[in-house]
Formats: structure tokens, C-alpha cells, sequence
């Protein structure tokens, strides 16, 4: 990411210069997704839930 | 590494600052010069221009592209078309920063500096003085708890800011929103609550003198706050966001991580880490959850710092990185490459090592993401998701992994 001064206002931009390909190497430009998805609304004590009940799991 | 720009940057700092379309400049530290009247149209067009060329040049989704995107170059087109005469700066910015949520890139905007550089102490003191965050329900209420040293005067957090300078903030924050930048709707809301104060003088022209309107059981108050007015946050931004751990019973606990924004105290939050994986170890804790949900990241090592107490080999945080050359980053960092090229390299130098055996988690993990986990917690996410570390559990992302530009 790089600061950039425009001359004649000397208002500054920065733009990012550098992107990253995630660990498993998938390049597809999409949302990092969840494995376990909350439903739109879900409480605090329902996402807790998920949370607990995804590592109940042998393979959690 | 760092991934995305920190609190301190965006707010103050020293930051070393290029001059766009101008080859051979060299770089500076920040000592602004700004113009001090008018600007004239031909001069603002030709600023535009030399931002969106800078953009097409510089950022990595337009490598071998002609053209920016259709809604970023309407954008700047209209921006350009309104300018018929010249501009103060403080006209032409608002002129400007419309262009900020067409990139949809939470690392890619115009900068509230009026001035030109980053706020120094003198010009934050003067801009609106209380952190706020705008909560799900579209209300901007205050971050932290905040008292006057002489009058005793008390502000709660999360008291509801109704008003500034009499216009309701149901009218504020739309009008300021077109000019806050992010992948989308809910992470340029974010953004614009985190550069609250910047949006407000640069856009608004409001500083040194707020009258703000609060919110409370009583009914509502009206606070008028001049330069200088005593107010001093109960606790630091930084101990309100502390990683802490949450005991749920039964072999689990939470570890809340609201920020990898550390670069003011690395050192700290470290500290912070070690000490609740000691305690998760002492407590045997058998699962764990990590909630990462609402951090926008900071600096990458500090998802490092965790990282390193669940793995068991040495692992990096990114497989390939690719970098846009140009004029600026090669004499940095002594690039070979032509500007416009772009670099692929891996980071393994970078790789997270392990704490020792005795030390490390091996229960399970969780972590929790939503729509404002982004840059440094996009890193710590994928890294805990494609290493098998941890299962993801909440909402998907606002920005991409594949296209976490910085």
C-alpha cells in the first residue's frame, strides 16, 4: 500500500500495491466462507452454540 | 508483515508520502506545502487524472488492464465534469472523495487529510474528540466511557450520539457514507465510524467546536464541546481492546481478539496472548473458540502470535504474494522490476514457527468470522481454515482472501 500526493491539491490516496493467494492456494475471489454458517439473525447464544457444537465432533 | 492500515496511520503518524505522475520525485516524509487559495479547474482535473492513472498502474486487480472498472471511471468522470471553476481545497474534497466506494477496497481512498498529511496532535485535538461505533441497528453510539476532569461529568459507553451541530445523525451518516470506502456496505460503514472525525472536518468542514447531542434514559442532552474541553476516555482504546478469555465451563473458553491493530504496542498484545494460552493450558481447556468477528485486522503478525500455539510444523499465512511495481516501491525497496510489472514472490522467510510442545493448544478450535473480519483477520482465518487448524463457524466475509490488496 502506497501513499500517494496529488500535486496540485496535495490531497494524499493510498492504493494497495500487493495482493495474497491464501494458504491452500485457491484463487477463486469469493467471500471467505464459513464451514459452519450462522443464520442471518442468529444470537450471540445460538452462534455459541454452533461454535461448541462444531468441536463436539470427532473430526471437529 | 503488515496487512492493511492501522489505526495510527490512518489517524496520525509520520507516513512516507510520493508524489503521484511526477517520476524522479523522491520520496518524502510528510511536510505539506498545500495551496492556500483557489485551485484552479484545469489543475483539480489534472489531479483526478493523475490519481486514476496512479490506481490503473499501481494496484494489483488492474495489472494488464486498459481501464478501470465502468463504475470507478464513471466515478471519476463525474468528478471531473462537476468541476467548472476553481476550488478551495475544502471544496474540491468532497469533490474528490465521492470516488472513495467505487474501488470497493478497504485499502484504496482518498485520505480525510485536508491539510494534505496525516493529522498531527494539534489538528486531532481540534477534530471530534469521542471514538463512536455505528451499531447494527444503524446508531451511532459512543465506543468507550469517557469523564471531565473538572466538572465530573461522566459520558457511558455506549450512549446513542443523537446529533452534531444540530443535524441528526440519521442525516450525517448517509450523507458521510459516500465517501467511506470498503469491499462493502457493512465494512464501509465501519470504515466511516473508525474515520469519524477525519469525514467530519474534511467533508463537513467541523472542528474545533462540536455540539453533540446525547441520547439517555433521562432524555436526551446537549453537550457543547470546544478545543480543549477535558474529556479523557475511562480506559485506553487499547485496554478495551485487549484479547481476553471468556470461561464458558465444561473444558471450553473464548478468546475474544477484537483487533490485530497493535502497532502502537506490539509488545502488549503479545503479552495478552501468552497469558491466555498459559491460563486455556492451566484450566485444561479442551475446545477452544477464537472470535475474530468485528476485527478488520492490522498487523498480520499479531495472528501470528496465535497462530503459533495451535500448530504443530512451521507454516506460513500466505502461499504466493504478488506486488505491483512502480516508481515509488522499487526505490523503497530496491525492486529490479519495471514499473507497472508485477512481482510474485512467497513469503516463506515469513513462516510462523511453533511455540515448544509443552506450550501448545491441542484441543479444539473455532474461530468465529462475520462481515467485518477483514485484511490481517482475513489472514488468520484462511491460515486456521486451509491448515486444518480450526473449523469456521458465523457469517461469511466482506472482503476476499484472493483479493486482500494492501
Amino acid at each position: 500500500m502506497m501513499p500517494t500526493r496529488l500535486p496540485a491539491t496535495g490531497f494524499t490516496a493510498f492504493i494497495a500495491t500487493r495482493d495474497f493467494l491464501r494458504p491452500s492456494g485457491d484463487r477463486r475471489v469469493l467471500p471467505v466462507l464459513p464451514d459452519i454458517v450462522a443464520a442471518d439473525g442468529a444470537t450471540e447464544a445460538e452462534i455459541m452454540r454452533l461454535a461448541l457444537a462444531s468441536m463436539a465432533k470427532p473430526d471437529g | 508483515m503488515t496487512a492493511g492500515l492501522s489505526r495510527r496511520q490512518i489517524l496520525a503518524g509520520a507516513i512516507v508520502v510520493a508524489a503521484a505522475g511526477a517520476p524522479g520525485v523522491g520520496l518524502t516524509h510528510m511536510a505539506p506545502s498545500p495551496p492556500t487559495g483557489p485551485v484552479p479547474a484545469g489543475a483539480l482535473k489534472d489531479d483526478l487524472a493523475l490519481w486514476r492513472r496512479a490506481v490503473l498502474e499501481r494496484h494489483p486487480r488492474y495489472f494488464g488492464q486498459a481501464r478501470l472498472e465502468a463504475s470507478v471511471e464513471a466515478a471519476f468522470g463525474t468528478a471531473a465534469a462537476s468541476i467548472d471553476r476553481a476550488l478551495t481545497r475544502a471544496e474540491a474534497f468532497p469533490v474528490f472523495g465521492r470516488v472513495n466506494p467505487t474501488f470497493r477496497d478497504a485499502h484504496t481512498l482518498l485520505l480525510p487529510w485536508l491539510s494534505g498529511a496525516a493529522p498531527g496532535d494539534a489538528e486531532r485535538a481540534s477534530q471530534f474528540p469521542f471514538g463512536a461505533d455505528i451499531a447494527p441497528d444503524g446508531r451511532l453510539r459512543l465506543r468507550g466511557s469517557w469523564h471531565h476532569a473538572a466538572t465530573g461529568a461522566a459520558l457511558a459507553r455506549g450512549t446513542e450520539i443523537l446529533a452534531i451541530n444540530g443535524m441528526p445523525t440519521s442525516a450525517i451518516l448517509p450523507r458521510l457514507l459516500a465517501y467511506s470506502h470498503g469491499e462493502t456496505p457493512k465494512l464501509q460503514m465501519h470504515m466511516l465510524s473508525v474515520m469519524l472525525p477525519g469525514w467530519l472536518d474534511a467533508v463537513l468542514g467541523w472542528r474545533d467546536r462540536f455540539a453533540i447531542d446525547f441520547g439517555g434514559a433521562a432524555g436526551p442532552t446537549t453537550l457543547q464541546w470546544i478545543k480543549g474541553a477535558r474529556w479523557t476516555p475511562v480506559e485506553s482504546s487499547q485496554a478495551a481492546e485487549a484479547p481476553h478469555v471468556v470461561w464458558l465451563g465444561g473444558g471450553a473458553a473464548l478468546l475474544r481478539v477484537p483487533t490485530f491493530d497493535v502497532d502502537e504496542d506490539p509488545a502488549t498484545f503479545d503479552r495478552a496472548i501468552d497469558q491466555a494460552f498459559a491460563a486455556i493450558r492451566a484450566r485444561q481447556v479442551s475446545r477452544l473458540i477464537i472470535d475474530v468477528r468485528g476485527n478488520t485486522g492490522g498487523q498480520s503478525d499479531a495472528g501470528a502470535r496465535i497462530i503459533q500455539y495451535v500448530l504443530n510444523r512451521p507454516a506460513a499465512q500466505v502461499s504466493r504474494a504478488r506486488e505491483r511495481l512502480n516508481d515509488d516501491n522499487n526505490r523503497l525497496r530496491r525492486y529490479p522490476g519495471r514499473a507497472g510489472s508485477m512481482r510474485e514472490f512467497t513469503l516463506d522467510d515469513e513462516r510462523i514457527q511453533p511455540v515448544a510442545a509443552a506450550a501448545r493448544f491441542t484441543g479444539q478450535v473455532a474461530v468465529l468470522i462475520d462481515e467485518l473480519t477483514y485484511s490481517a483477520s482475513i489472514l488468520f482465518a484462511t491460515t486456521m481454515q486451509d491448515l486444518g487448524l480450526a473449523i469456521l463457524v458465523g457469517r461469511p466475509t466482506g472482503g476476499f482472501p484472493t483479493r486482500r490488496a494492501i
